[in-house]
């Protein structure tokens, strides 16, 4: 066992522990804590910088132990530059890049220390001044060759989607390479989050990333919540958990139909398409909003569900559960359907464990990491959804997955609604605790949703650090791309469906 | 002289504005089966249930602005609508459409051209089409162009090459490369899609290819090239592609009909076999033969909203190592069980000998289908390598 067992410290997901409690360890025993702590099977969950002093920055690392459902944090000081942690441990590397980015601080030794958002430091340290930027300069990996041909994508795509650069090295239509470059949607969320307004807060993490509303609000009242000491009631946690489900059908409702979309297959793709509506219509009858807004606010739900609220969202999920079936079954089970999605992007289960994937792209090469079941909260402690996993990992699996999910999260919420716990829907949530450190963890329908709040001596929020499961699995897209062809890119892509705003903040 | 030529050009003037007007109409069709497929409604405000939709469309596409892109092979560029469009045109002209109609200076055959050739004009036409595809996507000097455009191709030799084939087997039978003289045989025993079932299946496949269309849309695959070989085409030059894309499928969806399925025959009649002609039997086969192109044309709009797409590698293996080797092997075992029949038993053209080489078919399908099933051809591309 590492080291970093006893370092926990009794950190749970939505249990917070004092600041101080967290070990400030030598920029050394710090690299080898963590690398040792990931070799042992904990994975990294975040790990940032913030400011400390006058030109030093503290870096924190929260790693998890799925199998015990327990946390861990550790910390250290740095200057300009520190010995980088990606050579040992490749699940750094995002991390890293950030850190360099947000607090100028070098992680030297890195192998792959690009620009991720190409903004200027906006965690840096007061004594330090910030280096000039140049948002065009980009140093693209090329392979060359006569008969190697780069083929660039975006940022402005022809359909109606984020932006984000794509740059190909193809052979013929083989490609051989895929370099992904975003940043484009950087709006600075983590400053945001840091300002002392708190009610604002929750409508910044509500735009985190447009199609995740419920999920990243969820993990930004979880976090409030615990260090607020605030005790959601029963019928508040029911309603999120609802909430939450309802997101991830819809979306997972509308990615099989982009999927099949994408092979051309027309009548999945006009069902789908209608089917996310009634998802999102649901969710419009829960909050007033199609994607949830509104609805989640610390110490539970804006607002309470009514019993006929109740009764027509069952009805219509009920429906929705009686129609789906057979268009999944029409598409999984078209042979040509098949043969477009087998073998194509896969992902392996060592490139996951390495590169600390989550979400349904582990799921869909049978490793099974998911929060509401490695680090439960609110509902899903007591109400379980079984867990979806597949093992082929590539595009066939990832659509199986989301198709068992979508079997599961309908069963689940229709149950949910059916026996809501009594009493009020929202509790007190008076000011935050001072000088502690939380983490909040939620599986939103891409993956885990980390935010992590530091407070400082006054109860203000030090630092606030988010992390969206497109930030971990845009690495993943990229990996699955090389060997397929380039025609194939669209329906990899959907098939992870990552979030540019979410990975850019 | 004078007659031929005065009814020539009414001809040419009357199938083209009808192929034409069929085209446009054929987009409104396809909006609105589609729709019907996916219980929607489709373009209905446009004029009486929509009918009025393709003429706006029109409109708007001549109004719209063109662009040249400021590199592109200026020549080429220009070139390649046209010459997309109008090799679909020009293989209608062999095709006869109804019996011949009798007026007060004699009969006029209901074909643009009755050539000699006919057969070998369509086969001749029917390849010329690639060269607006390649032209567009060359010219358009974009990635995404070329790429569609050198897969388009690629595409459609190889499977020009199948559905030359299988119209062999129609030549065996037919002893003519008149096209009037195939659907006379046709009339005097049964439709060749009998006795050449598997000849039938090649060339619809073969055709669903050579036109384009789902499952075998690759040089447009709107989801993963853009827009394949006309990304850089706009306004009226545009719409020119989309309109040779349907010309060919009336064209296509024609030659299903006449090499097959007995032309404008009318079946289970010989009424309508032979003079005297009358203008009741010019309407009355006129309208056989739009019922069944209209019965293919329905047929590409039900799959292109039913199937999916191939992926490119999967199409070319389909091509090269199914079909064609297909066509081969059956051009052989029909030519031999013609043969067979003809010289050794010294049977004539009638319907028992179609039944019989029906029979033959039969035979054959059983081992190809349960080859040609999921599992056995079409696999995923993890079998790309081994392949």
């Amino acid at each position: 066992m590492s080291r970093f067992d006893e370092l926990g410290g009794g950190l749970r997901n939505r249990r917070a522990i004092a600041w101080p409690a967290v070990p400030r360890e030598s920029v050394e025993s710090f690299g080898a804590t963590v690398s040792g702590a990931v070799t042992a099977g904990w994975r990294i969950v975040s790990l940032f910088g913030m400011p400390e002093g006058n030109d030093q920055t503290c870096l924190v690392a929260v790693l998890a132990d799925d199998v015990r459902g327990e946390l861990g944090a550790t910390s250290t000081l740095v200057g300009e530059r520190y010995p980088a942690l990606t050579p040992a441990c490749p699940q750094a590397n995002p991390f890293e890049r950030e850190i360099a980015e947000q607090c100028g601080v070098v992680p030297e030794g890195h192998p792959w220390l690009k620009p991720l958002r190409r903004h200027p430091e906006d965690h840096l340290p007061p004594g330090r001044r910030s280096r000039p930027l140049d948002r065009e300069a980009y140093p693209f990996f090329q392979i060359a060759g006569d008969e190697v041909h780069e083929v660039a994508v975006g940022p402005v795509h022809a359909g109606v989607i984020e932006p984000g650069h794509f740059r190909f090295q193809a052979h013929g239509e083989e490609v051989l390479f895929l370099e992904i470059v975003l940043g484009y949607q950087h709006r600075g969320v983590e400053r945001l989050l840091e300002r002392p307004d708190r009610e604002r807060g929750v409508l910044v993490a509500e735009s985190i990333a447009g199609d995740t509303v419920v999920g990243h609000a969820e993990a930004y009242c979880g976090a409030t919540e615990a260090l607020a000491r605030s005790r959601k009631t029963p019928r508040g946690q029911s309603v999120r958990g609802i909430a939450l489900e309802l997101e991830r059908l819809a979306n997972h409702l509308g990615d099989l139909g982009a999927i099949a979309g994408d092979v051309a297959f027309q009548p999945a793709a006009a069902y789908l398409g209608r089917m996310r509506g009634e998802c999102l219509n649901s969710l419009m009858t829960l909050s007033g909003n199609r994607y949830g807004r509104g609805l989640l606010r610390p110490g539970g739900a804006a607002f309470d569900v009514t019993e006929a609220m109740a009764a027509e969202i069952c009805d219509r999920l009920e429906r929705l559960r009686q129609e789906v079936a057979p268009v999944l079954a029409l598409m999984f089970e078209s042979g040509s359907v098949q043969a477009r999605l087998e073998g194509v992007g896969v992902v392996s289960r060592s490139a996951c464990i390495e590169r600390g994937f989550v979400g349904p792209v582990t799921r869909a090469c049978d490793l099974a990491r998911d929060v509401r079941h490695d680090h439960p909260w609110g509902i899903f402690r007591f109400a379980h959804v079984p867990m979806a996993t597949m093992w082929a990992g590539d595009v066939l699996a990832r659509a199986v997955v989301r198709r068992l999910e979508i079997e599961r999260s309908l069963e689940f919420t229709i149950e949910q609604l059916q026996a809501l716990p009594k009493g009020p829907a929202v509790a007190a949530c008076g000011p935050l605790e001072r000088n502690e450190l939380a983490v909040a963890m939620v599986e939103g329908w891409r993956g885990e949703i980390v935010h992590v709040v530091i407070t400082d001596d006054s109860g203000r929020v030090r630092r606030h650090k988010v992390v969206d499961p497109s930030f971990h699995n845009w690495a993943a897209l990229a990996l699955a791309m090389p060997g397929n062809e380039i025609s194939d890119f669209p329906l990899c892509n959907k098939s992870f469906n990552l979030s540019y705003a979410g990975h850019d903040l | 002289m004078t007659f031929f030529l005065w009814t020539s050009a009414i001809k040419v003037v009357v199938v083209f504005t009808a192929v034409m007007v069929g085209v446009a109409f054929l987009t409104w069709v396809e909006r609105r089966v589609c729709a019907w497929i996916q219980d929607r409604l489709g373009p209905n405000r446009v004029g009486p249930e929509g009918l009025l939709q393709p003429a706006a469309d029109g409109l708007k596409n001549l109004f719209k602005e063109e662009t040249l892109p400021a590199s592109s092979d200026k020549l080429l560029f220009l070139l390649a609508p046209a010459m997309s469009f109008v090799p679909a045109l020009l293989t209608i002209a062999v095709i006869p459409f109804a019996t011949p109609l009798p007026t007060a200076w004699g009969d006029v055959p209901m074909v643009v051209a009755d050539l000699p050739v006919g057969f070998l004009y369509i086969l001749a036409f029917a390849s010329l089409g690639v060269y607006g595809v390649v032209f567009a996507g060359w010219s358009s000097n974009n990635k995404y162009a070329l790429l569609g455009g050198l897969r388009s191709s690629a595409q459609m030799i190889s499977y020009e090459i199948a559905m030359g084939m299988s119209t062999v087997a129609v030549l065996l039978l037919a002893g003519n490369v008149a096209v009037s003289d195939v659907i006379a045989r046709q009339q005097e025993s049964t439709w060749f899609v009998f006795p050449l079932a598997l000849a039938y299946f090649i060339f619809i496949v073969a055709a669903f290819a050579e036109t384009n269309r789902v499952p075998f849309d690759l040089p447009e695959a709107e989801g993963e090239l853009v827009a394949g070989y006309h990304t850089e085409y706009s306004a009226m030059k545009f719409s020119m592609f989309y309109i040779a894309e349907y010309s060919n499928m009336v064209t296509a969806s024609a030659l299903m009909a006449t090499l097959f399925f007995g032309g404008y025959d009318i079946p289970l009649t010989s009424w309508d076999n032979g003079p005297p002609w009358t203008i009741a039997k010019t309407l009355a086969t006129l309208a056989m033969f739009s019922l069944k192109v209209g019965f293919f044309l329905f047929l590409y709009i039900w799959v292109r909203w039913t199937l999916p797409r191939f992926r490119y590698d999967q199409l070319m293996a389909l091509g090269w190592k199914v079909m064609l080797p297909l066509a081969l092997g059956y051009i052989t075992v029909m030519a031999s069980a013609i043969w067979l029949l003809h010289a050794r038993l010294g049977w004539t053209y009638d319907t028992r000998f179609a039944l019989a080489l029906f029979g033959l078919n039969v035979l054959l399908a059983i081992p190809l289908f349960f080859a040609l099933d999921r599992g056995h051809l079409i696999s995923g591309s993890e079998a790309r390598g081994e392949a």
